[in-house]
């Protein structure tokens, strides 16, 4: 039966996540970056109720929440900040990878080192075979070597293990992780956006993946990695949509009560008219994450599909609400003393991190006309 | 609990109302936009295996459903229908009998003898309709601003003036009329009145020419000195006594968008997928697979597909909010906003990716013309759009 409640379990859920955002979150914006002093005890109190690697298993400590669940609370919580949400020390994009791995030896020593440190993020280096040949896996003599740098990756500044999903020079796919010591890292100068998530890349030189830490390789590796990245897209995309609806509602306290020409902002079509397109934006792409998310939970076989055209409609989503929002605030938009210009700069280097909206576009696209029948869309 | 799963009801819902669409309307669409005309035959069928306009009203329990009682789904099973039939044909879909747009008003408003009046006579020995007419030359988007007079006399009203675009006006049987009985006082002196056919000073003079759904009877209604009984006037002098210091005639011209925006919305979805189907099968067959040309059809397909896809959960999230009696005027204007706009463009896309193609009378020329008014009627894409701003700034107590 088509309905849109949410359960009283995942409505406390996003009450609580909403709450955080509101209180919590959003005050560390000061001047355009989020304030030092507190960002860590805030940290520490969303650890404490319970919000971190929703994700993953509840054997990694993890609440191994339904994606529908997920994409609720990522939504809400993002709504105080997505730069600060992404920069959450936790297992990352790599939990989706986690979560959907089959138990083996490799998989309990990287939980054990996991569970070792109390905060301790796990980067993650999704290699699409078309890009990137800066990065190979090279099979040489039985033994596999890592060569190259990798684009920024989120958390890796942060992180002292990194899961990678990549195809060797020979086409087989491989799911491993390794530990990351701090000369391998090269810090990032990013002064786009995001710049709390601890962008930064890899460099590794003719490094050796112990056989020990290959967590699935071939054809199972491979169906992995599509699930995966569906999973991370649908994710992704949820708290693109917070933020979206952060800017929507931000843009429309301020023209409710900015003044000019005599009257508030607000009462000029020119403006709630485009208040009222942001808010069509926003609403559409938070019903195609949810979409896919649903899809992904009954195991629809085009729910990794509709994770492509969601993260895509998020994107857009993102870009133009806080675009739209530094637009509306004018001159005030502008400048760092209002959050608007963060936001605006946070989205497009989220859309940078995650794949390029036309890109998401396309794919979908060659997706659709090369189906043999008819997709029975939702 | 979150669910995009159509229930067993939904599903069998769909299936029959595509059925429909494919086997009985999609092969006489184009026939019917030459001719101007529903084969009345068509229509005699259609209302003997009971498929008819019939669009769900608002839920007057509002909030919770009672667990003891089976939820409502009329307005989401109405959403679900009229995609499907209107990808069928639009203009034949609008054509089918039943209450129409008149439906919800008198459910939501007219007392339990009206109701029982004006909707049995929807029954499958003869094909009947019903029309609901607000719309007057003066006054398109402001409702507020209707001129046609109704002046209290005893036993009930008389009633002049005109109304324009009224679907199926000139067949229905009877038609709800949106009129003032002072028009200074605004919307409190609007009343809603049951206008049936015969009455005298009731005439219907001119069936209007359109840039599309020509098979769909749009009708101009005339009223002069047209006498109205007061059992006509929808919900008694009650219904205006209670809430005179409201404008409940005017509040029950706007509560019936609530459930008729998501019905036009989910037209413009089953149109727009219609358009994009085509398209699609039209590319997969026609087009190398590779060069501009290709990459930029493929772009706007996606863009189509995903578009249609929205349009259509929003759809549902309005009819979802009807059912369950839930607020949903913001929802409503919404999916009509998005939809309304989307169908236009992807038609007007699909048009582009086939080219010279959509100059030889095909469907999607015609889909093109028909979809244009869905982002007009039931309220043109701009009132949506003040409709969600209004409702945007409702927590600043701001007169949009």
């Amino acid at each position: 039966m088509i309905s849109f409640r949410a359960t009283d379990e995942e409505q406390a859920f996003i009450d609580l996540a909403k709450n955080i955002a509101v209180q919590k979150i959003r005050p560390l914006i000061i001047n355009g970056d989020l304030e030092a002093v507190q960002y860590e005890e805030v940290i520490q109190q969303i650890k404490e109720l319970g919000l971190f690697n929703l994700e993953l298993q509840e054997s990694w400590h993890g609440l191994e929440l339904p994606l529908v669940t997920q994409v609720q609370i990522l939504q809400s919580l993002s709504y105080g900040d997505l730069d600060f949400v992404q920069s959450l020390p936790d297992a990352g994009d790599a939990a989706s990878f986690i979560r959907l791995l089959p138990e083996n030896q490799p998989l309990r020593r990287l939980k054990d080192q996991f569970l070792l440190q109390e905060m301790n993020a796990i980067a993650c280096v999704v290699v699409e075979q078309k890009e990137s040949p800066i990065l190979h896996v090279e099979k040489t003599r039985n033994r596999l070597l890592l060569h190259g740098k990798t684009p920024p990756v989120r958390l890796g500044e942060a992180c002292n293990l990194a899961v990678f999903s990549i195809k060797d020079t020979a086409g087989h796919h491989l799911i491993f992780y390794l530990e990351i010591p701090d000369d391998w890292k090269v810090p990032v100068e990013n002064r786009l956006g995001l710049v709390n998530a601890k962008l930064t890349t890899f460099n590794f030189n003719q490094v050796e993946i112990p056989e020990e830490q290959v967590l699935a390789r071939g054809a199972v590796a491979e169906d992995i990695d599509r699930k995966a990245r569906a999973r991370i897209h649908i994710l992704q995309a949820a708290k693109e949509v917070g933020l979206a609806q952060a800017a929507l509602d931000y843009t429309t306290e301020y023209t409710a009560t900015r003044k000019a020409f005599g009257k508030v902002i607000a009462q000029f079509q020119g403006v709630s008219f485009q208040i009222a397109e942001m808010a069509i934006e926003v609403k559409a792409a938070e019903k195609l994450v949810l979409a896919a998310a649903f899809a992904v939970d009954q195991n629809e076989p085009l729910a990794i599909s509709y994770a492509r055209r969601a993260l895509n409609r998020a994107h857009r989503a993102l870009r133009f609400a806080t675009d739209r929002a530094v637009q509306l605030l004018g001159g005030h938009g502008y400048i760092r003393e209002y959050p608007v210009e963060k936001w605006m700069r946070d989205a497009q280097a989220q859309v940078l991190l995650y794949g390029r909206e036309s890109e998401h576009l396309h794919e979908y696209g060659q997706w659709l006309v090369t189906q043999e029948k008819e997709v029975a869309s939702r | 609990m979150i669910s995009l799963e159509l229930s067993e009801r939904q599903k069998q819902m769909q299936e029959m109302s595509r059925y429909i669409a494919e086997y009985e309307i999609r092969p006489i669409a184009l026939e019917a936009e030459l001719k101007k005309n529903v084969p009345d035959e068509f229509l005699q069928r259609m209302n003997e295996m009971g498929v008819h306009l019939n669009t769900a009203s608002f839920n007057k329990t509002r909030g919770e459903t009672n667990q003891s009682k089976k939820e409502n789904e009329a307005n989401r099973l109405g959403v679900i229908a009229m995609e499907e039939l209107a990808w069928g044909d639009a203009a034949i879909a609008l054509s089918l009998p039943g209450p129409g747009l008149g439906g919800p008003p008198i459910m939501t408003s007219g007392t339990p003898e009206q109701q029982e009046r004006f909707l049995s006579i929807f029954t499958p020995d003869e094909p009947k309709w019903g029309a609901y007419a607000v719309t007057e030359p003066e006054a398109g988007s402001d409702v507020s601003g209707i001129r046609t007079i109704a002046k209290k006399v005893d036993d009930g009203y008389v009633l002049n003036g005109q109304k324009i675009f009224i679907t199926n006006g000139k067949r229905a049987s009877w038609v709800v009329v949106f009129a003032t009985v002072d028009p200074s006082l605004g919307r409190a002196g609007h009343r809603a009145f049951v206008v049936e056919k015969g009455m005298e000073g009731f005439t219907v003079p001119k069936i209007v020419d359109k840039m599309g759904l020509r098979a769909n009877e749009t009708a101009e209604l005339v009223f002069t000195d047209c006498f109205v009984p007061d059992e006509n006037l929808l919900g008694g002098e009650e219904l205006y006594e209670i809430r005179t210091s409201s404008s409940s005639g005017f509040q029950m011209a706007m509560k019936t968008f609530d459930s008729t925006r998501p019905i036009v919305a989910a037209m413009a979805v089953g149109i727009a997928r219609a358009a994009y189907e085509y398209t699609l099968d039209f590319v997969r067959k026609e087009f190398p697979k590779h060069g501009r040309t290709y990459a930029v059809a493929v772009d706007l397909l996606a863009e189509a597909e995903q578009d249609i896809t929205a349009s259509r959960l929003l759809t549902w999230e309005a009819a979802w909010r009807a059912d369950l009696g839930l607020e949903n005027a913001k929802e409503a204007a919404m999916c009509k906003a998005l939809a309304g706009q989307v169908a236009v463009k992807v038609c007007s896309n699909c048009l582009e990716i086939l080219g010279p193609v959509g100059l030889t009378g095909n469907l999607v020329e015609k889909w093109f013309r028909d979809v244009k008014v869905f982002d007009i009627f039931e309220g043109t894409n701009e009132i949506q759009h003040l409709v969600i701003a209004r409702r945007q700034y409702a927590d600043y107590n701001l007169k949009i």
